[in-house]
């Protein structure tokens, strides 16, 4: 029985990939920051007579992440499989995020997935084990733009994090690659924060950006969990998963300028006005997948 | 009158950077965290009749970026170009650098870069300015590597960051480029470190290494010319050497190609290639 571990697993892709790996026979790690969200992807992992342990981990903390290890260790001997998938999503501009929502992101989005990948693969290399560790970075990495600058730093900084490391690690044996989703079904907005608004503004757009979220996103998480589970298979380097995300890929390294051209000519004013525009149209899609 | 902002430019491109802006006309805030190396750059352009100031900046710290950015404004009012060029180096694997190296390389190599494009875009903005960034990242934005992840992860971002800086601002009358050198002989070795390695292992390390950089590569000045460039032009993304032209391409064309090779340069040979060329170039043995 291998052992899997999924950072972010309790809720969307997290818990999908957690699922997934779970009915192929893997013991789960489903490690959040959101106890009661780990409690309920284990349930369920239970509840399909597969076998899971909920882990409290703040992915911010180094030295989490070092308890986090040894733990792992006492308990399973080693990982087989991490899953760098925790994250949030703050949207606003290079100006409108303040140099703390900056920071705030980068401690998020890039140096958890180092933290891990770190004392994850010294434990794989120390126990010869021949593992895989799956970072999530983003169809944003090759997005440029204003609606969420500082995300999409951090995920191109894990994009070339995960490359090196896999350069780095494939001489032990460790496979390792980087999954960039596109818009998926899940509650990452709700979850980030939109910076430069007031506190009631920001209230309000977290209702509408979930309503978005959930009724414009097609794919659901579940078809990420399947791409993490191939991509741990065949051992693949990048992997756009949606459509969109290897249009933006492959648009974005044949002209970056047409892509930045294009993200130019988005602003919120125009998102937020679609938004408006659409919302009668978003609620029957929610309310007609509610009663399927 | 053009004002230029250039930080770490006490040696290296800051200061070619500086020298080529003064040449041409324009008041230089010379800024570097070493206040030794920082005031040369401003003597050696008032020997030839420039302006020049300088200001200490340790581009790590949001409090004094937020006190320099004031203190250009007030002094010159906003400026004109502004180079974010300070950085560092440091050598080693994905798991030989520890949670410090690797937080000190985000802090300096990508926070600072942002920081600095923060705070100038602000008061530019702000102010219905027509300004121009400037961002130093690397040809390693481009080029995974075993030998210093940290460094490339960093850089990556900041190209990133530019471009999507470029795509907010550049419809506002503000200028923005990476420059993404290659190869090029500067001081980048000899402050550098090397994760995982003892204090003085780690300054051998660099020795040698810095004994490499000082007589092979080319000129900084090469660089502050496609600084120029750019401003001049306003171009977004430019690599400086045909090494950096190469991977800029190749990593578009073929990133699996580009990690094939790269993966062919592991850390125990550049030990050895950095060992010889301290040998053989007179580094501290």
């Amino acid at each position: 029985m291998k052992t899997v571990i999924v950072t972010g697993a309790g809720a969307g892709i997290g818990r999908e990939t957690a699922k997934l790996f779970a009915r192929r026979g893997n013991r789960i790690i489903v490690a959040d920051i959101d106890e009661a969200g780990a409690e309920a992807t284990v349930d369920a992992i239970k509840a399909e007579h597969g076998e899971a342990v909920p882990y409290r981990l703040d992915v911010r903390s180094e030295a989490q992440w070092e308890d986090f290890a040894g733990w792992v260790k006492t308990q399973y001997g080693c990982a087989d499989v991490l899953v760098n998938n925790a994250g949030v999503m703050d949207l606003g501009g290079f100006v409108e995020t303040t140099p703390a929502q900056w920071q705030r992101m980068i401690d998020i989005g890039l140096m958890s997935v180092v933290y891990g990948s770190k004392v994850f693969a010294h434990q794989m290399i120390d126990a010869g084990r021949r593992g895989h560790i799956v970072n999530i970075s983003s169809a944003a990495s090759f997005l440029p733009s204003k609606l969420d600058t500082a995300y999409g730093v951090a995920k191109a900084a894990v994009l070339m994090a995960t490359q090196s490391l896999r350069i780095e690690l494939s001489r032990h044996g460790i496979g390792v690659t980087a999954i960039c989703p596109g818009a998926i079904r899940t509650e990452l907005l709700a979850h980030g924060e939109r910076n430069g608004l007031s506190d009631e503004e920001r209230e309000a757009w977290r209702a509408d950006a979930a309503t978005a979220q959930a009724s414009m996103a097609y794919a659901g998480p579940e078809k990420v969990a399947r791409a993490i589970e191939r991509s741990v298979r065949h051992n693949w380097a990048v992997v756009p998963v949606n459509p969109e995300a290897w249009a933006i890929y492959g648009l974005f390294r044949l002209s970056p300028g047409l892509v930045r051209w294009g993200t130019a000519n988005i602003s919120f004013d125009f998102l937020e006005g679609t938004l408006e525009r659409t919302k009668p149209l978003m609620k029957r899609i929610i309310d007609r997948r509610a009663r399927a | 009158m053009t004002v230029v902002v250039v930080t770490g430019a006490g040696s290296g491109i800051g200061r070619a950077t500086a020298c080529r802006f003064a040449r041409k006309g324009a008041t230089v805030v010379v800024s570097d965290i070493n206040e030794e190396t920082g005031p040369e750059t401003v003597d050696l352009i008032k020997a030839k009749g420039g302006d020049a100031v300088f200001r200490r900046l340790d581009v790590a710290d949001v409090d004094e970026w937020e006190d320099f950015t004031a203190w250009v404004c007030s002094e010159f009012g906003v400026p004109d170009i502004v180079v974010n060029n300070a950085g560092i180096l440091i050598g080693g694997g994905f798991l030989e650098q520890s949670g410090d190296d690797w937080r000190r390389m985000i802090q300096i190599n990508l926070m600072s870069p942002i920081l600095g494009s923060r705070f100038f875009v602000q008061r530019m903005a702000e102010a219905g300015a027509r300004g121009h960034i400037v961002n130093v990242a690397s040809a390693g934005a481009f080029l995974p590597v075993a030998i210093g992840p940290s460094y490339v992860t960093a850089k990556a971002g900041v190209w990133f960051a530019t471009q999507a800086l470029r795509s907010e601002f550049g419809g506002h009358g503000i200028g923005v480029s990476v420059i993404c050198p290659g190869f090029i002989r500067t001081n980048l070795a000899a402050n550098g470190t090397k994760g995982g390695a003892s204090v003085e292992d780690s300054s051998i390390w660099a020795a040698n290494l810095a004994a490499g950089q000082r007589f092979l590569f080319r000129s900084p000045e090469r660089v502050a010319a496609a600084i120029e460039r750019a401003v001049r032009f306003n171009l977004s993304t430019v690599p400086v050497g045909v090494e950096a032209w190469l991977v800029w391409f190749l990593s578009r064309l073929a990133p699996g190609v580009v990690r094939g090779a790269s993966s062919l340069v592991q850390m125990q040979f550049v030990d050895r290639a950095v060992e010889a060329t301290g040998k053989v170039l007179g580094g501290s043995r």
